[in-house]
């Protein structure tokens, strides 16, 4: 259960933080990741995991789908300047920090949660 | 607990978030940059990605632009306005960044964008009078010219007001700022960034300093006027049919050491070649006029292709974003291009001030107050920096007590042909507009700067050339030093008239050519002294077409690639014939061997051009280390040319320069040509051990982008040729900036050309370097001439429609 819960918030986070982003800045992933770890509860970690992995996986799949269509042009060249050994480590590091930010959010939506409803 | 839990972890995540959208260091706000959505990667583009249609307020009919397979825009208007606007939109979409990084440059504001590290480079900027030239510029400013930039202007706000940071050019979130709004007088700074790489090329205080350092006669001798060749541009022996005006005074010249740490002058290597050749000698009948400009190579590149139409107007050509007008190419009847003229157009003028407190300076006999300017020099992340500059009657004080300089009551002051006034716009507006020789004429009698070889050709048969610009009226070796700020009568009071500048049309030899040399014969009536005239391109490309009766394009484009090095063969047998009687091993005597059998020619695959070019390199420095220490101590001295250097080691081989005054002994020619050879010998063992080598692999050729970032730049590129000497001018960075070549057949001009780069400026796009390996081999592309919008061709593959949302 908990982790169909987990794969429902995934997949509602990278949507929400898509729909978000194409009108707000970068960090409107934290509204989005927040929002859906306070609506649907799961533990801490959970939460964290599942913001994690919807806002990383959402900008690895549109930055692999950009790196694809554009035959790396400017993944090669950026991936250069931070003197990084391949394009595939950008598209890393791009996951790693969207993740980071929005495993955080979720954390703080679901301690938010705990915190406002502690009957649960 | 709950609370704290929450509030532990909302700190940390806004943290994080505040964290990432900051640009730390030279790194740029990593969340913001990397975000998919809106970061770096919505600059990369799979194909074309411009809008179908775009909306300008104030334009009056739709604009319809037609790109064709390289990305080259062609423009159709119903009237002037809507062209120019249109362009600037065009301009700013694809150049964008550049545009603004370039006139950020030249008003000496780079400070504003990459912090403290470009202060002493702004105040420079600053200094020489850059701004100040282009407030004069617009000022005074014809009212077509003026209408076309605000036109343009109007254009590219258009652009500019409807970005986001999602849209923003890859090089604003790399860096992380915002574009401003783009003003007519960005147009006049582009303008002068262009004429301080040309027009202000000059050695005045250098020249007073050997002057005072080693006497008159060894000036004459090491930096003379005129070169012991001369095939000069214009050259009409005895056939100068004017009367030369004459001026009241006289300048006064300083003996002095000036020690100033001199900020850097332009690469003395900025040059061109054009040529001409009439109906007589081509071998369709045709007129063909080519042009290759050599600058410092960068990403996005200085050029941009576009064609301009709306009624009488045709044009195709290369324009410098930022500036509306094409600045040479050519329209449906002529074409024009340009050399740089090398005159020299700056003066210096000793100041005496006051005191240290620069309020008041002394001219002709008391002392009157001086202007002063603050300007104000914004710097990223740090307090703004004040500077005050003096202006005086000669121009702005450039060094003084506060900038470069440690004299307490001298100023040196500058006088820049391009401070003042000119009509250069007005040039490019009309020979934008010609049809005809007539037209050529008139609008180049509007063009004071900077000072150009104009070369043109015409589909009724026509080439001339025209040496012009502005040029001070100096008696003889006026100008060549530092002046007597203490007179105004040494300010430049007189000018060449237009009708006297050299001048011709259709001569007999059946072509037209310069590369940089001295402008005419021995017999033209004017003084003229210049930072240096080239001496090898020029010969060689005359001595390539006076033996062609029947110039092909293909001979042309093998012109374009002439690697012949005049200058080796000129001095390479009298190193190898002054090495006769050395002791040398067997590798050494290979390495000879081998130059001996050598044809001058830099190819991309010869060794020995490394050879050559390692010694001679040698040879130069060790001849000049006087002027290399005298620089070092702060006296600068100027590097004497190649061509000076050979003859000097030619016709007087025991010279005192020849001399290593830190040894006993004393040296001769002899003596440096093998010290310089073994340094050779060093030099090429060690490319030995990493590996084999080339020409080309040695002088690696490449592209560096504006903000010097490698992995923005292109690199390794494969090419012969070699900077400065060879007609084939591809140095290390400095190179031909672009090639074109031009057939004004009367049935319909056609035209080939490529510059290294592409027509996109952003690094996402294949645009964006898709010529680079064309220009290194000598591919052309052809450069499509449309003569109407609904002109079906294959090679149109967009089409976009501008129109008024009102």
């Amino acid at each position: 259960m908990t982790s169909f819960k987990v794969l429902v918030k995934i997949l509602l986070t990278a949507l929400l933080a898509y729909l978000f982003q194409t009108m707000l800045p970068w960090w409107s992933i934290v509204i989005a990741s927040s929002t859906i770890s306070f609506i649907i509860s799961t533990k801490g970690f959970s939460s964290f995991v599942g913001g994690f992995l919807g806002i990383g996986m959402l900008w690895f799949l549109m930055a692999t789908i950009i790196d694809i269509q554009t035959d790396s042009i400017l993944t090669e060249r950026v991936a250069g300047i931070f003197s990084l050994p391949n394009n595939w480590l950008l598209i890393l590091i791009t996951s790693i920090i969207g993740g980071l930010v929005g495993g955080f959010g979720a954390l703080t939506g679901s301690y938010f949660r705990s915190w406002v409803m502690p009957t649960e | 607990m709950k609370i704290l839990r929450f509030l532990i972890s909302l700190f940390i995540t806004v943290a994080i978030v505040i964290a990432l959208n900051k640009k730390i260091g030279s790194i740029p706000p990593l969340g913001k940059f990397l975000d998919p959505v809106n970061g770096f990667w919505a600059n990369a583009e799979s194909d074309i990605s411009m809008p179908d249609n775009f909306s300008i307020d104030g334009l009056q009919s739709p604009v319809k632009i037609l790109y064709d397979d390289m990305l080259v825009p062609h423009v159709f208007a119903e009237n002037e306005d809507d062209l120019f606007m249109s362009i600037g939109y065009v301009h700013a979409y694809h150049r964008l960044w550049q545009m603004e990084f370039q006139t950020h440059a030249a008003a000496g504001r780079l400070s504003e964008i990459v912090g403290d590290l470009a202060l002493d480079m702004d105040r420079g900027q600053r200094r020489k009078g850059m701004v100040f030239g282009a407030e004069n510029f617009i000022k005074y400013m014809d009212q077509n010219s003026l209408n076309a930039i605000k036109q343009y202007a109007k254009g590219v706000n258009a652009f500019i007001d409807q970005l986001s940071y999602n849209t923003y050019p890859f090089e604003y979130k790399l860096l992380d700022y915002q574009p401003e709004t783009w003003t007519i007088l960005k147009s006049g700074l582009l303008y002068k960034f262009m004429s301080d790489m040309l027009n202000s090329m000059e050695k005045d205080l250098e020249n007073t300093n050997f002057r005072s350092i080693y006497g008159k006669e060894l000036l004459d001798l090491i930096y003379p006027d005129v070169d012991n060749y001369n095939d000069p541009v214009v050259d009409k022996k005895n056939s100068w049919d004017f009367k030369p005006i004459t001026k009241e005074n006289s300048e006064t010249s300083i003996n002095d050491l000036v020690a100033i740490d001199l900020l850097d002058p332009p690469n003395p290597n900025n040059g061109s070649n054009n040529w001409a050749v009439g109906p007589s000698k081509s071998a369709t009948g045709n007129p063909i006029l080519c042009n290759d400009m050599h600058l410092s190579l960068y990403m996005p590149s200085l050029w941009f292709y576009n064609q301009l139409n709306c009624g009488e107007m045709n044009v195709f050509g290369h324009s410098l974003p930022g500036i509306p007008m094409v600045i040479t190419g050519f329209t449906d009847s002529i074409a024009w291009g340009f050399t740089n003229a090398q005159r020299d157009l700056v003066d210096w003028y000793k100041i005496e001030y006051e005191d240290e407190n620069r309020d008041k300076y002394l001219l002709d006999g008391e002392y009157i107050p001086a202007l002063k300017k603050v300007e104000e020099i914004k710097i990223r992340n740090s307090e703004t920096y004040y500077d005050t500059v003096v202006y005086t009657v000669f121009g702005p004080v450039t060094y003084d007590n506060t900038y470069r300089s440690e004299s307490q009551k001298n100023g040196y002051a500058r006088r820049w042909i391009d401070h003042d006034a000119s009509d250069a716009f007005k040039m490019f507006y009309s020979i934008n507009h010609a049809k005809n020789f007539h037209d050529y004429m008139e609008a180049l009698d509007n063009f004071s700067s900077p000072a150009q070889n104009v070369i043109f050709a015409s589909v009724q048969g026509d080439i001339a050339h025209r040496v012009q610009g502005r040029y001070p009226l100096n008696n003889f070796e006026e100008g060549k030093f530092l002046k007597d700020g203490t007179l105004s009568s040494n300010n430049w009071t007189e000018y060449i008239p237009n009708e006297h500048n050299a001048f011709w049309k259709n001569p007999e030899r059946g072509f037209v050519a310069s590369a940089n040399q001295h402008p005419a014969d021995s017999t033209y009536p004017y003084y003229i002294t210049a930072f240096s005239y080239e001496s090898y391109r020029n010969r060689r490309i005359n001595e390539v077409l006076r033996a062609d009766n029947e110039v092909t394009i293909e001979d042309l484009k093998n012109l374009h690639y002439d690697n012949f090095s005049l200058k080796a063969s000129e001095s390479l047998p009298t190193m190898i014939e002054k090495m006769n009687g050395q002791n040398l091993s067997a590798i050494e005597m290979d390495i000879i061997e081998s130059l001996k059998k050598w044809d001058y020619y830099f190819n991309k695959d010869s060794k020995e051009a490394v050879y050559y070019d390692i010694w001679f390199e040698k040879l130069y420095l060790s001849i000049w280390d006087e002027i290399i220490k005298s620089g070092d101590e702060n006296i600068p001295l100027k590097y004497p040319t190649n061509n000076s250097t050979i003859r000097l080691m030619k016709e007087f081989p025991n010279h005192d320069f020849f001399d290593n005054k830190l040894t006993d002994t004393t040296e001769t020619v002899e003596d440096l040509i093998l010290y310089a050879f073994r340094e050779m010998m060093k030099e090429v063992a060690e490319l030995k051990e990493k590996g084999d080598f080339t020409w080309s692999s040695y002088k690696s050729t490449f592209v560096l982008h504006l903000l010097r970032i490698k992995p923005l730049g292109y690199y390794n590129i494969e090419s012969g040729g070699s900077g400065g000497d060879v007609v084939n001018a591809t140095g290390t960075n400095h190179a031909p900036s672009q090639r074109i070549i031009i057939e004004l057949d009367p049935k319909g001009v056609k035209a080939w050309g490529h510059y290294p780069g592409g027509q996109s400026g952003n690094p996402g796009s294949k645009f964006y370097d898709n010529m680079v390996e064309a220009w290194a081999k000598g591919d052309y592309y052809d450069l499509l001439f449309l003569t109407n919008p609904d002109e079906s061709n294959t090679r149109i593959i967009f089409s976009q429609t501008l129109t008024s949302n009102k």
